[in-house]
This record gives structure tokens, sequence and C-alpha cells, in this order.
């Protein structure tokens, strides 16, 4: 790699556009960012209220999920079928008629 | 030897006893049939495949035969064993189909965002992301769920498997490559999109309805 591909790759790290950022946040969501990228996001959001909302909502829907994850399944419309139900009750009991 | 592989895998709780009380494990299927039901139908997204996954576990609990003080402990017991074997599921299906999923929103909304010149890359400012008014609100309002279900539903299947491990059951990305057999960095591109899609639907049928 060449020094100008390095400032190049260095410089998309440290100017990401909005469509990067978007990419970044969910990344580091993930694992941590290396250097460059957060201080590029940083710098990014610490400019453009879009992205800091972007963030916001996906980490909101991020935490949310996981929290409310038993809720979520109860509220499920969908239950066993009766033949299911006996065909569960078989299966744990095969002796009964 | 005491009891099958996914009884001994999933750490038995503390108020855990011997197998004194299971003379009656038919109550299973009336007490958390259902639950479990749900809770595979979500993951695996087939009647039949939910159903298989549900006898499943009640066979391999009745195997490793340990009864509760508890209903929740029995219930999240059983869960945990569920939760194998819809990894399982996941494994072996991996084995014979891809779950890389590189189509699912590749254009990244290109439509919200400038597509060259000076700004290239950045959100076209009536498009981006709203304002979400009582975000908090709406986790206490059914709709609300439902409303994340239904937006949630439409992801095509690999990109929906991958999604609930991550924000669901809240495994690590290597888990989840692990199980679903891809690329970490394949892994990421589903996440994020997958993200993206269901942060529009969301904005776009809840709260730019209820401002």
């Amino acid at each position: 790699m060449n020094l100008w591909h390095k400032i190049t790759a260095g410089g998309a790290a440290l100017a990401p556009s909005c469509r990067e950022a978007a990419r970044i946040q969910s990344e580091a969501l993930e694992h941590s960012l290396s250097p460059a990228k957060r201080f590029g996001l940083r710098l990014h959001l610490l400019m453009c209220r879009w992205c800091r909302r972007y963030g916001e909502q996906i980490r909101f829907l991020h935490h949310t999920a996981r929290e409310h994850e038993i809720k979520q399944t109860e509220a499920m419309p969908q239950t066993l079928s009766p033949a299911a139900r006996d065909r569960l009750k078989r299966a744990l009991n095969p002796k009964k008629p | 030897m005491l009891g099958t592989m996914d009884a001994e895998n999933f750490p038995t709780p503390p108020d855990a006893k011997p197998a004194a009380g299971l003379s009656d494990p038919e109550r299973w299927v009336d007490e958390h049939g259902d639950y479990l039901f749900k809770f595979a139908l979500m993951r695996l997204r087939d009647t039949a495949k939910a159903e298989d996954a549900v006898q499943e576990t009640f066979l391999a609990a009745l195997k490793g035969g340990k009864s509760f003080a508890g209903r929740s402990a029995e219930k999240s017991w059983l869960t945990g064993i569920l939760k194998n074997k819809i990894y399982d599921h996941f494994r072996k299906a991996s084995r014979e189909t891809s779950f890389t999923d590189l189509n699912f929103y590749d254009d990244e909304e290109s439509d919200r965002f400038v597509a060259d010149g000076l700004g290239k890359g950045g959100w076209i400012h009536e498009l981006g992301p709203q304002a979400w008014a009582k975000a908090g609100e709406s986790l206490d309002n059914e709709l609300f769920w439902q409303t994340y279900r239904d937006c949630a539903g439409k992801l095509p299947k690999n990109i929906a498997a991958a999604f609930n491990l991550r924000e669901l059951d809240g495994l690590e990305s290597r888990e989840i490559c692990a199980v679903l057999n891809i690329s970490e960095s394949n892994l990421w591109v589903m996440l994020h999109r997958a993200r993206m899609a269901l942060r529009r639907c969301l904005e776009t049928n809840w709260f730019g309805r209820h401002e």
C-alpha cells in the first residue's frame, strides 16, 4: 500500500459520508471501532443532526427489542392448534390410548 | 450418565430437584406449549417446523428428567432447551443452503442520499431520519410491538434469522457466524441493512402517524 492509498483510506474513515456513518454506527453495535473510525464518526456526528438521530434510533431498537423479547413473544396471536396439542401429548405419553 | 445432551448443556437452575414431580409431563403442553410454540414460530417462521421444535424440546426435557419448584423456572429451562433446538435447526440448514444474503436492501436507501457532487452520500434533508416523538412511551403500547413484528416479518428469511439471533437472543457476532456458517463481514452488512429497513418501516408505519 503506497502513501497515497494510506491517506485516502484514512480519509474515508476520518471523514465518512452520512451513508458510511450509518453503516459505521451499526458496526459499532457489533465490535469496538478502530480509533480512526471512531474519531471520524464522532466528528461527523458533532456536525450532523440526521446521523445523530439515525444512531439513536437504531440503538433504541437494538436495546428495546431484547428487553421486550418475552412480551413480544407472548403477544403473538398464533397458538398451538388442537391437533398439534394432541400430537404433543401423545408424544409425551405414548402409552395413553 | 443422566439425561440428554441438551438437558445437560443447559445449566440447571438452582431450584431444580430430582425428578419426583414428573408424573404429568402432559401438563407442560397446557402450561408452556403456546409460549414455546410462539417462541419457535417467531424464529423459524414455519408452523410445522415450530411444532417439531417444541416436540423435540419436550422429549429432551423428559429425558433430562428434572422438575422445578416454580412454573417460571420450568419455563426458562424449557425455553433454553428449545433455543438450542432452534440453533441446531439453523446449523443443519446452513449446511444445505447458504444463509448469506447480500441482495436484500443492497441499494441501502440510495434514494435518501445525495447521489453525487459536493454532498455525495449525505442525507437528502427532508428524507432523512425524522424525530421519533415519545419513542419511550411506544414501548408499553401493544400496537407498537405489533407494528414492530410486522416490519421484522417483512425481512427476508436469512436476514431475519441473523437479525433475530442478534436482536432477540443477543448472541455475539462470532456465535451467530458459527450457527449460520457465514462470515463476520457479511453478517455486519446484513445486520446493517436489516436495521435500516426496520427503522424506515417503523418510521413510516408507526412514528410517522403518532406525532
